[in-house]
């Protein structure tokens, strides 16, 4: 592979965090995007947990794709994803066992997590391990960014706080509905919005078509 | 029909790998898993009944149906200096989203005809709404309980406005320890 | 029977899949667009969350846990979900061409769907006996049915609406959810 010009490790990890963020631009991942984002210190969590098995997991289908017989490639996908899943599960409840209470079934859901899947067909599948793990690593963090920015968002606003730390000025009246289920949709609705907004008025021409969205059925 | 035994031989070795790997991070993570809920569980029994200085397991006695507390875990005999002086439990209620980890604190009065006296109540690992039903977890609403009897706990704890069913689960879980203690009195006295 | 009850009560309104867990969100937002293919996606869904809440509880009890090998759960539980899914299109195939053809398409995209396998973890850590289990898995399905099903009802009128175009298609659609969401919250403290 020496041979070959290698892609820059810089433009693949920046892939993943902007020009195909997986949750602002392909919107792959919903669950654990609405259902965590509580509290940033969980979004911040479960984007680390799910950045680890997305590197993993990548790393290791790319090393195996030439073993694996292309008609039994999505259940050896599934075996490698939910071992590191199971992986992860285990070390959080061994190290971080607030983190893992407040998470509870969204850790192992990190398997049927469709940013995991989909990276694991679309890329590594086909290309390097080094390749593989830098995409899964750039997957994985702007999927940390995503859950992180939408976690302070309902945190802030909905109880006054910011990683547990107060923030917000004394007279502030937390809008507790930003921290309950529906404001996981209302909040991942209005920031996409936004991010509609200010790419039609101002960024039209410097980044590349929006990616059809239609992979999230997945 | 080569081809399948082929592709089966490989997913069948993949997944044994993974199975092995699996072991290895489980025996690994298991001692501090294991030790993380013993450490919890020493931790939570020394905050809600402070004055105790050895606790042991209780043998539920036969006499009382483990059916009337369903969301019971576990149940302490906390001594000090050997002697009894009251009970520690933890009980498990469904709150808004998951269960409760709820541990209470009933001390023995001095006067044995007197009803028992709450002396702490702590949550474990929760993941109730943060902002809202998180709150059972701070101080000015587990301090509520301390130092009351069964008669005062309805009227004296205030729920947590916007988080009535996280609250309203561990004010259950302390109403049921309370029973709870109850019962074991009752039990012992009849055996005496 | 009260449990039962209750079991129900909780999966399909109190603490409905989507609107509460947010488990399966993700053929919430894509298969939602016509109530047609909604109520198609919804019983499929259904009928593969109870028969995966059976044969995972049967795995789970009579594998797992006497051997102590807990820890392989997640890892046995999609593969049984995978095959599960697998036979389900082969059988519907071969026995009924008709009902293949409406809820053939939706069939893999199960495998992958958090409301399956979210079922069968919960199943496990609330310690579900077997009854509980299937009565859970079959209510957590009507109730994913019955939210996606709503929505896409509301999508479909929601599509003649002249919306800023910024607005249109993910983030109108996740507003519409939450609202609906709104209506769900009236439920708490039911079950």
């Amino acid at each position: 592979m020496a041979d070959k010009p290698r892609k820059p490790a810089a433009l693949i990890i920046r892939n993943g965090i902007l020009d195909e963020n997986p949750t602002f631009r392909l919107v792959l991942g919903m669950c654990p995007t609405l259902a965590v984002t509580t509290a940033a210190s969980n979004g911040l969590g479960m984007g680390a947990a799910t950045t680890f098995v997305l590197a993993m997991s990548n790393l290791f289908i790319s090393l195996l794709r030439k073993q694996i017989p292309d008609n039994i490639r999505i259940p050896s996908f599934v075996v490698v994803i939910a071992a590191f899943t199971t992986i992860v599960q285990l070390l959080i409840k061994a190290f971080a066992p607030a983190l893992d209470a407040a998470l509870g079934i969204f850790i192992p859901l990190i398997v049927v997590n469709c940013i995991v899947f989909a990276r694991a067909e679309a890329f590594a599948f086909k290309n390097t391990p080094r390749d593989s793990a830098l995409d899964g690593l750039g997957m994985g963090v702007g999927f940390t960014c995503a859950l992180t920015i939408l976690s302070s968002v309902r945190e802030i606003l909905g109880s006054g706080t910011w990683f547990g730390v107060h923030v917000m000025p004394a007279g502030f009246q937390p809008m507790s509905i930003l921290t309950q289920p529906p404001g996981g949709f209302l909040t991942l609705g209005i920031v996409l919005a936004l991010f509609n907004l200010v790419e039609k008025r101002y960024l039209r021409k410097l980044t590349a078509p929006k990616v059809d969205a239609g992979h999230h059925t997945l | 029909m080569r081809d399948v035994v082929n592709a089966g031989a490989r997913l069948l070795v993949i997944a044994l790998v993974a199975a092995l790997l699996l072991a290895g991070t489980n025996m690994i993570t298991r001692g501090p898993i294991a030790e993380h809920a013993l450490e919890n569980a020493i931790t939570a029994r020394r905050t809600v009944l402070p004055e105790a200085d050895s606790f042991e397991p209780l043998v539920w006695p036969e006499s009382i149906g483990l059916t009337m507390f369903p969301s019971l875990i576990e149940a302490f005999e906390a001594r000090r200096g050997g002697e009894l002086i009251g009970y520690t439990f933890l009980f498990e209620p469904m709150g808004y989203k998951d269960k409760i980890p709820v541990s209470a604190g009933i001390r023995l009065p001095d006067d044995p005809s007197a009803p028992g006296i709450i002396t702490g109540v702590a949550i474990g690992d929760i993941s109730e709404t943060s902002g809202l039903g998180s709150r059972v977890k701070d101080e000015p609403f587990l301090s509520q309980f301390v130092g009351l009897t069964a008669d005062r706990l309805s009227d004296d704890v205030n729920t947590i406005a916007g988080a009535t069913i996280s609250s309203g689960a561990v004010k259950d879980a302390v109403k049921n320890a309370i029973a709870a203690f109850d019962a074991i009195r009752t039990d012992a006295a009849v055996a005496e | 029977m009260k449990e039962i009850l209750i079991i129900i009560v909780n999966g399909v309104l109190v603490h409905n899949f989507i609107m509460n867990r947010f488990l399966g969100c993700c053929p919430f937002l894509g298969v939602s667009k016509q109530l047609e293919t909604a109520v198609s996606m919804g019983v499929a869904v259904t009928f593969v969350m109870t028969l995966a809440s059976m044969i995972t509880y049967l795995f789970n009890s009579l594998l797992l846990v006497p051997l102590n090998m807990e820890y392989l759960q997640i890892l046995a539980f999609i593969v049984v979900i995978a095959a599960l899914v697998q036979i389900v299109e082969m059988a519907l195939r071969k026995i009924s061409p008709l009902l293949y053809r409406a809820l053939g398409v939706y069939l893999p995209l199960i495998t992958t769907n958090c409301a399956v396998l979210g079922v069968t973890i919960l199943n496990v850590t609330n310690n579900y006996n077997l009854v509980q289990s299937v009565v859970n898995g079959f209510a957590g399905g009507a109730g994913f049915m019955l939210s996606i099903v709503l929505f896409a009802g509301v999508r479909e009128r929601l599509a003649l609406a002249d919306m800023p175009s910024w607005m249109d298609g993910f983030p109108g659609a996740l507003i519409t959810a939450g609202l609906m969401s709104v209506a769900f919250l009236g439920f708490a403290g039911m079950g």
